[in-house]
């Protein structure tokens, strides 16, 4: 078995900035499924990984190895020697597979943010109408005019209704990856995310997380596949697409 | 570099009306004075003592072990956080005015300008580069005259002509860096490196320089005009880091938003950590704010 070998990748390197929990959360997705240890994972046996288990800023690239490896062909990725494909090819990979749209040359939060609203569509279909006039109680800070009426919440009017919010960028499409990457947190590792820029974003994820956590049970649930892992593919995107809404949300310096 | 024997103050002989004058800023200390703040009438020489610190070269250290020897007993949470900031400030400015830190930065920075120079050829800043490396200078000759009382008694008209002198310097060293600055996104990768390595270290340099001449203005009792000077190089210092900041910012976005056509930040990657350690920097906050 060949080790890991990060390709340069411009749709990965903002990992270098990320906290630990944030990358242990990431590798942990990588590495598990409801606790149970993926068998075709690798990052584990590396010794770069291992040794800097305390600090992972230390260790993004490897993680971000294991990412590229899973999203590429696993016969292929040997005869690369460790080296997966870059991330635009597997966000590529999983917006075929969630029949979501990507062009070339798009921008990846745009394409991630599409992703993200797929989730978001797939979990409101499943809700009661309870649940979703819920949601949008909990979720009215997220809506573009803030004045949501929750007696017209069909998933179509939430989903139009966040997408303009979305299209406005800033706090709304973070919030949106916070909803998606903290679902699939409780769906992967049985547990939410580890680090919430705010106790308010943690307070919202615990009221609406129930309703969504279910529906997007649905989503992550594929069969394994000869091609891309998406099960682990899947999961991972919408993680790192929540890592890059943080990211530009905040400031480095 | 190695130990040294330098001033702290000595809490336990300072009254308790004037530990708690300073407190509440109706008093500060100037040039080792306790001084009325609006009247600058002496209320009280302070007293100090003499501590023996280790790793005078890195002055967060030195911060570490004057906090870790503060002795303030019995007194309120704001004459205690007074007298750890007031002690911080006395010795860390004491390092800064009685060692030879200041030379050692400024071999460094001599050697930073000089690679910068070569790369800055074509450039019309290259202009600036020269005066402030001119200002390095007029800072450390600056520092030798306030070094003693007898050398300010024997030499305040030399003293006067280098305020009127490092006034301009600091000016235009600031202008310089400004437009260096704004010049980072036209840089390639490797002249970025370098233009940031200059960057950084006069940053870090211009709080000391602050202080040497703050400090030379209060010698010569000219209190307003050291006030004044301070403060305006803090103003003039904030803003070059908040735009620094700004740039970077948005660099560091660009890299997370992996839009196409986005400029090289390796050289900022590469520097991070010591971007962090300078804006954070809590010394050069004090040296700026806080008069000695």
């Amino acid at each position: 078995m060949f080790s890991l070998r990060y390709r340069d990748d411009a749709g990965l390197a903002f990992l270098q900035f990320c906290a630990h929990a944030d990358l242990k959360d990431l590798a942990d997705i990588l590495m598990t499924e409801k606790g149970e240890k993926r068998l075709t994972e690798q990052l584990s046996a590396e010794p770069h990984f291992t040794g800097n288990k305390h600090d992972l800023t230390k260790a993004w690239q490897i993680i971000a190895a294991e990412l590229q490896r899973f999203g590429g062909d696993t016969v292929v990725s040997v005869f690369r020697g460790g080296q997966g494909v870059i991330y635009w090819e597997i966000l590529k990979d999983v917006c075929k597979h969630l029949k979501v749209e990507i062009r070339d040359g798009e921008e990846l939060s745009v394409v991630e943010s599409r992703v993200l609203i797929k989730v978001l569509e797939s979990s409101l279909e499943k809700m009661t109408e309870e649940q979703r006039a819920e949601f949008v109680k909990s979720a009215a800070g997220m809506f573009a005019d803030g004045k949501f009426n929750p007696a017209s919440a069909t998933p179509a009017a939430i989903l139009a209704a966040l997408q303009a919010s979305i299209a406005m960028g800033g706090f709304a499409a973070f919030q949106v990856a916070a909803i998606a990457a903290n679902a699939v947190s409780n769906f992967v590792l049985g547990r939410g995310l580890s680090l919430v820029a705010n106790a308010g974003l943690m307070r919202f994820l615990g009221l609406i997380g129930g309703p969504i956590g279910i529906a997007i049970s649905g989503i992550l649930a594929v069969p394994m596949l000869s091609g891309p892992a998406f099960r682990v593919t899947v999961p991972a995107v919408i993680y790192v697409a929540y890592l890059r809404q943080k990211q530009m949300n905040g400031d480095q310096l | 570099m190695t130990s040294a024997d330098l001033f702290t103050i000595d809490w336990s002989k300072v009254p308790q009306e004037i530990a708690d004058a300073l407190a509440s800023g109706k008093a500060r200390i100037i040039d080792g004075v306790a001084r009325d703040s609006k009247s600058y009438e002496i209320l009280k020489h302070i007293p100090f003592r003499t501590v023996t610190l280790s790793q005078t070269g890195d002055l967060a250290q030195v911060a570490h072990q004057v906090q870790s020897l503060t002795n303030v007993v019995q007194q309120s949470t704001a004459v205690l956080q007074t007298a750890i900031a007031l002690s911080t400030a006395v010795t860390v400015g004491a390092v800064v005015l009685s060692t030879a830190y200041l030379a050692s930065k400024l071999r460094e920075l001599e050697s930073k300008i000089e690679r910068l120079e070569g790369e800055l050829r074509g450039q019309n800043l290259l202009f600036y580069a020269s005066k402030a490396s001119s200002y390095f200078a007029a800072v450390e000759a600056t520092r030798e005259l306030i070094a003693s009382p007898e050398l300010v008694a024997e030499n305040r008209d030399l003293i006067a002509h280098s305020l009127s002198r490092l006034a301009g310097q600091r000016h235009e060293t600031m202008a310089f860096l400004g437009n260096l600055c704004r010049l980072f996104d036209h840089l390639s990768p490797a002249h970025q490196a370098l233009a940031l390595d200059f960057f950084h270290a006069t940053l870090d340099f211009v709080p000391k320089a602050v202080l040497v001449e703050s400090q030379a203005a209060y010698r010569l009792e000219r209190f307003r005009l050291g006030d004044h000077l301070r403060q305006s190089a803090r103003t003039a210092y904030d803003a070059c880091l908040t735009d620094y900041k700004a740039w970077a910012n948005a660099l560091l976005k660009n890299v997370t938003r992996a839009a196409p056509g986005t400029g090289d930040a390796s050289a900022l990657i590469a520097r991070l950590g010591e971007a962090k350690r300078l804006i954070a920097c809590e010394q050069n906050q004090i040296l700026l704010g806080t008069s000695i």
